[in-house]
This record gives C-alpha cells, structure tokens and sequence, in this order.
C-alpha cells in the first residue's frame, strides 16, 4: 500500500512537473524539435519590447526575444532573438521594434536596411550584432502630434498679428505696380520690335531699291558713253530722260518708306492702348484679386517677383539694346 | 534505579492539580495509585513520562530528571517507558498489528521479522491473537485496552505505567490483565505504576499501594497495610463509605 | 461605579494579550516545526502518505473547480470584449487570469476546505483522544510525525495540483471558445501567448506552494491546539478553514504586491 503511495505520488508530481515544462514552453512559442540559434541587436532603447515577443521576417514568425539587457555602460540594449536556424536573414540587416497591434504587444521584425534606410540604427562594432532601432509608440507619435499642432497655432496666431488692413493693402498696390509695369513693359517691347521690324523692311526696300537707281545708271552711262561713240547723240537725250523720271520716281519711293515709317508708329500706339485696355479690365476684376490676397506665400512671391520685374525694367532702361539684339537678331 | 516524584507540582490555569506530590516506586515493584475522580493521577502519570511539565518539582526516572533531559535523551528514557492509556488511544488509522508495532520500529536494528515476532507475542499476551489487520473500529472497548497494552509491552519496557487499564472491563478480563501485570512483573522485573479505581484489582497486583488525595500522597503502604488503616479518608475511599471522608473532613 | 467603566477596557486588554498569546503559541508551534525537520528519519517515509491524501486525491475537485471556472472565463470574456476589443483576447484573459489569480486561489480555497479541515479534524481526534501523547510515550516526536509530512506534502503537491488545475482551466476555456465563441484554435492560441511570460507560471507556483503551506500549517496548528472533545475539534476545523482561507487571500495580495 505504501508502494503504490509512492508510485502514485512520483507520477503525479512527475506528470505535473512535465506538464509545467511543456505548457510553459509552449506559450512561449518554442518549436519543439526545431534547431535555433540566437541573434543580438542593438538598439538606443527599447520601448515596450518584452522577453518573448515575436521575431518576424517580412512578415512570418521566426523566432522570440530571448533576453533583453543593457551593454555595459549602459548607454546601448542588446536584445537576444532567438530564431530559427534554417531562417537566412537579408544581407545588411536591421532590427526595427514596433507595437505588433493597438494594444501594446510589441514585435522585433528583421529588415534590409535598404528598405527603411533613414533611421538612426543603433551601429555596433561587431559585425554579429544587428544594428537596430525603436520605432516610437503610439504615445510618443501622439506627443510629437501635439507639439506640431502647437506650433500651427503659434505661427497662426503670428500671421495674424502681422497680416493688417496695411499688409493687405500694401500687397494689393504691389500687384497693381505690376501689372502697371508688366503693361509698360509689353508695351515698350511690343513697339520697339514693330518699329524696328518696320524700320528694317523699309531700310531694305530702299536699299534694293538704291541698287536698281545704281544699275539703271550704271546702264545709262554705258548707253551715253555707247552714244558718244556711237554718236547716238538723240538716244543719249532720251536715255538722261529716262534716267531724271527714275530719279524722280526713287525720290517719291524715299517720300513713301518715311511715310510707312510714320505709320508703323502710329501702329504702335493702337497696340499699346490695346493692351491698356486689357490691363484696366484685369484691374476692373478686384474681387478675385481680393481673396488671393489672403495667402500669404503669394504676397511674399509678388513682392520678390516685382522686385525682379523692377529691376528688369531699370536694367532695361539701361540697356535696352542688350534685350533689343536679342529680339530682332 | 526506578521512578521517583520529588515535590511536584502542576496546575492548569488557576485550577491546582498537584500540590507537592512526593512518591517513590522501587524497582521490581508494581505500585497501584488510587484516588478520587479528577485528584491528578493521570496528571502525575504524565509527568513521569515527560507528557506534562512539573510547575515545580522534578520527575526521575532510571536515575534521570526527566525535565532536564533533551529532547534525544527524553525519548531515549521513553523508549524504556510502556504507557497504557486509559482510553487506549489507538492511532484509527493503522491495523492493531501497526499499532504495536509502532514502538517496536524505533529501535534500531530491529528487523520486520523480528517486529512481527513481537507484534505476536504481545498479542497473544493480552490473548487476541489473529487480531494483527483488524481497525481499532472493528474491535470492542476491551480488546482496544487490550490491543493498547500490548503495544506498551510489546518494546519489552522496563517500566510500565497503566492509566486505569481495567476499567470499563468485564471481571474476566479484568483478572487476565491483572494477572498480565504480575507476570510482567515477576518474570520480567518491569516496574510499574497502576492507576486504578478497583480497590480488588488493586490488592491483587499491587506490592504497595498509593492514594493521591488533595494533590498529594495520603497515604502509602502495603494492601495490608491500608486494609488496616485508620485514616478515615483512606478508609473511606478503599470501602467505598463516603460518610466516613465527611467525618474526616469535619 | 469603577467596575462599569472598567470592564470594556479590561475586556479589550484581555483580547489584545489573548491575541498576542495566540500568535506566541504560534511562534512556539513554528519553532517546533523548525525543529523537527531533523528528525528525517521519523517524517521521510510518512511524506508520499500525505502527498498522496493531500495532493492526489484532491486532484479531482480542484481540476473540476478549474474546468468550470475555465469555461466560465471564456464566455464572460467574449461578452465583456464584444465589439471593442478583438476577439482572440478571450485566450489572453482565459490564460492570464487562470495561471495568475483563478488557478492557485480557487485551488487553494477548495483545498483549505478539504485539506485544512481534514488536518484540523483528524489532528484534533488524535489530539484529544490521546493519540499525540501515545506518539510521545512511543518515543516518536508528534510535530515530526503528523505535522511536517503534512507540511512537506502541502508545499510540494499544492503546486502540482495548481499546474494541473492551471492547464485544465486554460483547456477547458479553450474549448469553450472553439465550440460556443466562434474563435479558432489560432485564434485562441495567438491570444494565450500574447503576453504570456514565463514567471506567470513561476508566480503560480509560488503562490500555490505559500497556499499549500498555509492550508496545512493551519489545520496542523488548530488541530494541534485542540483541547476539550467533540465540539473542540469541530471548533479547530471550522477555525482551520476560515483561518486559513483569510491567510489565502492576504497571501495573493502579498505576492501581489511583493512579484508584480
């Protein structure tokens, strides 16, 4: 009878001790039979990690924290992943650590460090132990959240203070400087490069037509000199004849290019009021003009942008023959 | 070397047990103690073996104080020591022959067949042989008083207390223990105390007879001695004649 | 006059030194434990007795006890988790709640009841009917005899008993969560390890084993203390029990407090 105490106890206890082993092994996630090997990382610190949370692999489970401890100096954590030895790792791995869900469990997954190359690994001297990094929580997010929110409000609150009536109205003027001097300035161009365009075409008329003056005298001197040898006295007459009419015609085609010239100007000037007319009904449209006055960034890109445009214009002034080259050759 | 009470005394709370209790129980000798209900002899009992502690006074036994002794020595000396309760206090969970044999399995170098050779014998000492895988519930109020004897015997003790071990019992095996308690004596030299309320059975295995009275020793003497005795109280009590204590007492 | 005023204090001073008595007679009966433990030779071969009375035979009712309280956990999870929280939490509270708190608790109050009042009485009986004394007379030390195996076998098997108790429940609540809640065994088995840590377990058994200790210490002690007859005996179980349940639960806010 105190035999079979014995024997009853003994497997009693011996099953439970079995059974504490097991189970406790088990909800660790240990895969029975399975060869591990353990892998460190590196970190700065890290956040809600615990021993036995999972490893993870693009996504599959590989393995779970071992142990988790300060280097010595405690300025860095080593974490021990135990994982699967078949499992082989990217070339130039790293360790984030990540919330797994919303409810704080946390993960260690193993990545390329091409895939998430900005993050500030914690590096190690030996190349065994993975360079890794902490991925701040939800709480930390949330406080980094609330400090940008802070500093909307502050920067709100200071375009308040400094975008006055007078701003506004300050930026409404620029605008209409601009376009004034946009208008100025098509204007001018426009009608320098018609002149000029006009100038030029007459210029070369004239000069075609001087060379035929030049030949058809050229010719009547060959006849008057043929006249004289020839003694075609009366031909050489009707020849200086001939040759007074064209004089006279060149001299009413001289009359008739300065006459073009007069035109082109006149030309010029419709265009210019053409285009006044356009700038006065942009600014008849101050409605719309009103409301881009509120952004803030276009206030600042007109003010540079007038700026420029005014010393365009001066340069312009300066040399206009710089920018006219360009137009007409 | 035997049993003697020096002055002893004990009380529980404010209630007063003993008073003084002076006896000596010589060797080879087999002392009744007599006395009324609730007078302390099991109390006093109980001090000899070291089951109670003496206020005052000391307890020796084989030569030894009993309440200076360690703890080893203490069960050492108990070892030499059979008490019979009065109820026989069988440990219910255990067969009789478990029951004896308990003593038997403290001492050293005593092999089961040895043990089972005395669990025999005490048995068969007290006449209830074939009872060894009996329950303490499966026996009557006397074959358990029996059974308690015979595991006090079964160690072969060289002194044996009996608290009150016939009564109950009927006058048949009254005598057959009585008669045991003078074998023991005689045969094996063993000393003995016997607390008991039958003045007949007192005469009969008694050398000297003892009455604790008021927490102390009134009377000692032989049983012709208190046959003879003049004190009222004594004679009350050995006759069975109350009058006579209210006169002693007047 | 002075008697009227003076009997409430008195009674109060009485209560305060019986109370301290109490907790002397205590330290008295831990000192001869203590001293006890020596005797090996007396408690060694009594030990697999008692493990077998304490702890395997009571591995039925504690293993019931988690069965049901498994199954239990399961469904009052799932209701309070639904909608908000994801379902396979049922596995996590189920596994949780049952190795630290439901497992060594609900097994030690049923054990304090079956263990602690089955020491108090039977030490008790033996206590007033003699029994202790003949130990005594036979050269054996009572406290080595009936207290430490008794003990021993608490400290060692109350453990046991809770690692089954810990594994029935956690099965029993899953398989109520596969068959009543709709989950998967994935399911289920994703949410025990979620934040399973291996000193649940060693909080478990340590509370089991200062349960085992405390259950059997008390029905020793009170059944040990017990004077007089019958209703004395009665008296120590019933004060085992409640003495002993009261230690359990200030026991788990100790560990509570001190592990966690």
């Amino acid at each position: 009878m105190k035999r079979t105490n014995e024997i009853v106890v003994g497997a009693v206890i011996v099953l439970g001790i079995a059974l504490l082993i097991f189970g406790t092994l088990w909800l660790q996630g240990v895969g029975f039979g399975r060869e591990e090997v353990v892998t460190q990382a590196r970190f700065r610190e890290v956040g809600q990690l615990l021993h036995g949370n999972a490893v993870k692999l693009r996504g599959v489970p590989i393995g779970r924290v071992e142990d988790i401890y300060l280097e010595s100096g405690g300025e860095w954590v080593i974490v021990a992943m135990k994982i699967e030895s078949d499992v082989v790792l990217p070339v130039d791995p790293v360790v984030l650590l990540a919330p797994e869900s919303m409810f704080g469990d946390w993960q260690a997954e193993i990545f390329p460090r091409s895939r998430y190359p900005l993050y500030d690994y914690s590096e190690s001297t030996d190349p065994q132990v993975i360079p890794g990094y902490a991925l701040p929580d939800i709480s930390r997010l949330t406080a980094v959240a609330d400090q940008i929110a802070g500093n909307l409000a502050v920067l709100t609150e200071r375009v308040e203070i400094a975008f006055t009536e007078e701003t506004a109205l300050n930026v409404r003027r620029a605008i209409e400087n601009i376009q004034e001097v946009s208008e100025q300035l098509t204007g001018l161009v426009d009608k320098q490069q018609r002149t000029m365009d006009q100038v030029a075409a007459n210029l070369e008329t004239t000069t075609r037509t001087l060379g035929e003056a030049a030949e058809t005298v050229r010719r009547a001197f060959a006849q008057v000199e043929a006249a004289i040898s020839h003694g075609e006295l009366a031909a050489i007459i009707d020849d200086v004849q001939r040759t007074t009419a064209q004089l006279d015609s060149l001299s009413n085609v001289m009359t008739a290019a300065s006459q073009d010239f007069r035109s082109t100007v006149q030309r010029a000037d419709s265009t210019f009021r053409i285009v006044h007319s356009i700038a006065t009904a942009v600014r008849s449209g101050e409605g719309t003009a009103g409301r881009l006055l509120q952004d803030t960034t276009l206030y600042s890109e007109l003010r540079q942008t007038n700026a420029l445009v005014r010393a365009l214009v001066e340069d312009f002034q300066k040399n206009p023959r710089k920018y006219i080259n360009l137009s007409i050759f | 070397m035997s049993i003697e009470l020096r002055d002893v005394h004990k009380a529980f709370g404010e209630r007063v047990i003993l008073e003084g209790v002076t006896l000596e129980v010589r060797e080879g000798e087999t002392m009744a103690v007599i006395g009324y209900s609730g007078v302390g002899k099991s109390v006093m009992l109980k001090t000899i073996v070291g089951l109670l502690e003496p206020d005052q006074g000391t307890a020796w036994v084989d030569g030894q104080d009993v309440g200076s002794l360690a703890r080893e020595q203490l069960y050492e000396l108990r070892r030499k020591v059979g008490y019979v309760f009065q109820f026989a206090a069988l440990f219910d969970s255990m067969t009789v022959a478990e029951n004896v044999a308990m003593g038997l399995r403290r001492i050293r170098g005593m092999g089961e067949q040895e043990i089972e050779a005395r669990i025999a014998e005490a048995l068969r000492l007290v006449e209830l042989e074939g009872f060894q895988d009996r329950y303490p519930s499966q026996v009557s109020g006397g074959q358990r008083k029996r059974v308690g004897l015979a595991r006090a015997i079964a160690t072969r003790p060289k002194y044996l207390l009996y608290d009150e071990p016939t009564t109950g019992l009927d006058p048949v095996t009254t005598a057959v223990i009585d008669r045991l308690v003078l074998k023991l004596e005689q045969e094996l030299g063993v000393t003995s105390i016997v607390i008991t309320h039958n003045m007949e059975s007192a005469y009969r295995v008694a050398r000297r007879i003892a009455m604790l009275y008021q927490g102390r020793i009134r009377f000692v003497g032989t049983p012709d001695e208190i046959k003879q005795t003049t004190d009222r109280v004594v004679r009350a009590f050995i006759e069975g004649r109350p009058e006579l204590a209210q006169e002693a007492a007047a | 006059m002075s008697q009227a005023w003076s009997a409430p204090l008195a009674a109060v001073g009485r209560t305060a030194l019986s109370t301290l008595a109490g907790f002397g007679r205590f330290g008295e009966f831990g000192a001869s434990v203590a001293r006890s433990f020596r005797d090996t030779s007396t408690w060694l071969r009594l030990v697999a007795l008692q493990m077998a009375r304490l702890g395997v035979e009571s591995l039925p009712i504690a293993l019931f006890i988690a069965a049901f309280t498994g199954i239990v956990l399961a469904l009052q999870a799932s209701y309070t988790f639904t909608g908000a929280v994801p379902l396979y939490f049922v596995g996590t509270l189920v596994g949780k709640t049952m190795i630290l708190e439901l497992g060594p608790v609900l097994t030690g109050l049923a054990l304090a009841g079956r263990v602690g009042a089955n020491i108090a009485a039977e030490l008790g009986t033996m206590k007033v009917t003699e029994q202790v004394d003949a130990l005594e007379t036979l050269a054996y030390d009572p406290v080595a005899y009936l207290v430490v195996p008794r003990l021993i076998a608490g400290v060692v098997m109350f453990p046991v008993v809770v690692a089954f108790a810990d594994a029935v429940g956690i099965v029993s609540g899953w398989i109520t969560a596969i068959n009543m809640l709709d989950m998967s065994t994935a399911e289920f088995v994703r949410g025990l390890r979620l934040f399973f840590l291996p000193f649940d377990v060693h909080y478990s058994l340590i509370k089991a084993a200062s349960f085992g200790l405390a259950v059997t210490a008390m029905g020793c002690y009170f059944g040990f203390t017990t004077a007089g007859g019958a209703e004395a005996v009665g008296r120590s179980t019933t004060r085992a029990v409640v003495v002993s349940s009261m230690l359990i639960l200030v026991l788990d806010a100790f560990w509570a407090a001190t592990l966690l």
